[in-house]
């Protein structure tokens, strides 16, 4: 029983990691500069959205990235969906949103990981759901399931609006 | 005048001489202190994809990462407690080894002398309980 128990609780505490809360939750989003793919462009996030967007870390050698595809595809139909292209070769991108389609409004380009440290991105892919006030309401890691969408986030977004 | 020229001479060549000398070995101290600094602080941050593993550790994209970003932030002369606080902003407590001595971690810190006060109770009576048998 007490084995049992204890077993439980490593699982729970497991599933607890997968999906550590973050402590930029509620908190504006960072400030950083994002250079905008294939642009001489280099864009803050606070100007460019001013309603409901979310933001997806995705890399094109990143399996999980390409599983969660579908649920990406479907968010970006209800709201506008800023993908970060996170340590990556333009070509191996461009392949990438070829092959899966590419479900962004626009993408911006993290070379060396460090804008990934700032929104406390830990493992891609992970997604992030920004309000108009410009704060953090949501994060997801792991590939993004159909099932998160219909059980959380849809509810998530028709409430903020 | 010769000896004059020879003089500027001899304390311009002393201070190049002396600063090409002393230089390397600041710079040679520096490094070494800021990669010790590196090593300990890496060894209390958790990598967050190995879990149980300290990113010193771990080889994980992640933490060469994290270590990137403490390096960073070292030879910006930041101190290691700016460091923490940095990283527990961005992934919250779990991130450090050791957690804070604060309200809501107390207990994790006086757990352990709680328990060996009640292992000596027990053992104490125990001990007694047998000698009065005896």
């Amino acid at each position: 029983m007490i084995i049992f128990a204890i077993n439980l609780d490593v699982k729970k505490e497991d599933k607890k990691i997968d999906q550590l809360k973050s402590p930029l939750i509620n908190k504006n989003i960072p400030k950083n500069p994002i250079r905008l793919f294939q642009k001489n462009e280099i864009v803050e996030l606070k100007n460019v959205y001013n309603e409901l967007y979310a933001i997806n870390f995705f890399a094109s050698w990143c399996l999980p990235c390409k599983i969660e595809a579908p649920a990406i595809k479907l968010l970006s139909e209800k709201i506008p969906v800023f993908g970060v292209a996170f340590k990556d070769e333009e070509k191996n991108i461009l392949d990438f949103l070829k092959t899966f389609g590419n479900p962004y409004d626009k993408i911006g380009i993290d070379r060396n990981g460090l804008l990934g440290i700032e929104w406390g991105v830990y493992g891609i892919p992970e997604t992030f759901i920004i309000n108009k006030k410009g704060q953090i309401i949501y994060k997801y890691t792991g590939p993004l399931e159909i099932d998160e969408l219909e059980k959380n986030i849809y509810d998530l977004i028709k409430n903020e609006r | 005048m010769k000896d004059k020229k020879i003089f500027k001479l001899l304390i311009l060549f002393c201070l190049i001489f002396s600063t090409s000398l002393t230089y390397p070995k600041i710079s040679k101290g520096n490094e070494q202190t800021i990669e010790k600094r590196l090593n300990e602080i890496s060894n209390n941050v958790r990598c967050l994809v190995c879990r149980n593993q300290s990113i010193y550790d771990s080889n994980s994209d992640f933490a060469n990462d994290i270590k990137k970003i403490i390096m960073i932030h070292l030879n910006d002369n930041k101190s290691d407690e700016f460091i923490y606080k940095f990283l527990k902003s961005k992934y919250g407590e779990y991130i450090l080894f050791k957690p804070p001595f604060q309200i809501n971690t107390l207990i994790l810190w006086i757990l352990p002398f709680i328990l060996i006060i009640c292992g000596l109770i027990f053992f104490t009576f125990k001990f007694l309980k047998f000698r009065k048998n005896d």
